[in-house]
């Protein structure tokens, strides 16, 4: 298929920067901006380690991560056979507490959700897919 | 090999974040920023002037060292956001919560009045 690249990583967050690296080529290639470029490094970055670590548990397991650019959008699908779980049934943190009463954690879906155009999540044929789309801003 | 380099000011810290702050250098940054918030500096500051990028991880660590010296009595702020950590630490509420600074003197100068 034309513009789509698609890889397979172990579930293992040394990973991580290999995937921005390629990502941060193939948007660069493609005409985006040094922030869509960041905005959709950081969403990949928090998917995937919602993989490793929520998904997997940090055991063994593949993620294969596609890459579609097409009309001005990126689209980034990342993909697992780990148990089934929607990422987006995650509530947003609450942002407006003070500092002691912030939590811990709890971002990466809510940043994914600010940095991204769009996100879907499906379960299909044991596996979770997650496509999110960045616009390209022009 | 550190990640940060550091440097004191009398009784103040300033820590030089790294170019990237993903999850990797999430876990490093994390064992050196304990390690200077348990000496119980009068006020710790993170320099982001380097850093291009930071996540989620790197979020939580800049948390977890800021109520750390909170808690010990000291002070805790961020200065020379550049705009991509600018962007995120003002999309989680980050930047509410935080003391945030232009540069290095003007942080100093709020611990010293």
């Amino acid at each position: 298929m034309e513009n789509s690249n698609s890889f397979t990583i172990d579930s293992d967050i040394l990973e991580i920067p290999k995937v921005s690296i390629a990502l941060d080529r193939e948007l660069r290639v493609h005409g985006f901006s040094e922030e869509d470029i960041l905005d959709s490094q950081l969403a990949v970055e928090e998917a995937i380690t919602n993989v490793i670590v929520h998904g997997y548990e940090k055991k063994a397991g593949k993620i294969v991560i596609t890459c579609r650019i097409t009309h001005g959008f990126a689209e980034v699908q990342i993909e697992d056979s780990a148990p089934p779980f929607n990422p987006l049934s995650i509530p947003n943190p609450d942002i407006s507490v003070n500092i002691e009463e912030r939590k811990i954690g709890g971002l990466g879906i809510f940043l994914i959700r600010q940095v991204m155009d769009d996100i879907v999540y499906r379960y299909e044929d044991g596996k979770n897919i997650l496509v999110m789309v960045k616009k390209k801003k022009v | 090999m550190t990640l940060c380099e550091v440097r004191t000011v009398g009784e103040i810290t300033i820590v030089v974040m790294p170019l990237q702050i993903d999850h990797v250098a999430a876990l490093t940054l994390d064992h050196e920023l304990h390690e200077l918030a348990a000496r119980e500096p009068k006020a710790l500051f993170c320099n982001f002037s380097q850093t291009k990028y930071i996540s989620s991880s790197g979020l939580r660590i800049i948390l977890k060292t800021a109520k750390t010296v909170k808690a010990d009595g000291g002070h805790f702020g961020i200065f020379s956001l550049t705009p991509f950590v600018d962007h995120i630490f003002t999309m989680s509420g980050f930047s509410k919560v935080f003391f945030i600074y232009e540069n290095e003197e003007a942080a100093i100068r709020a611990v010293l009045h």
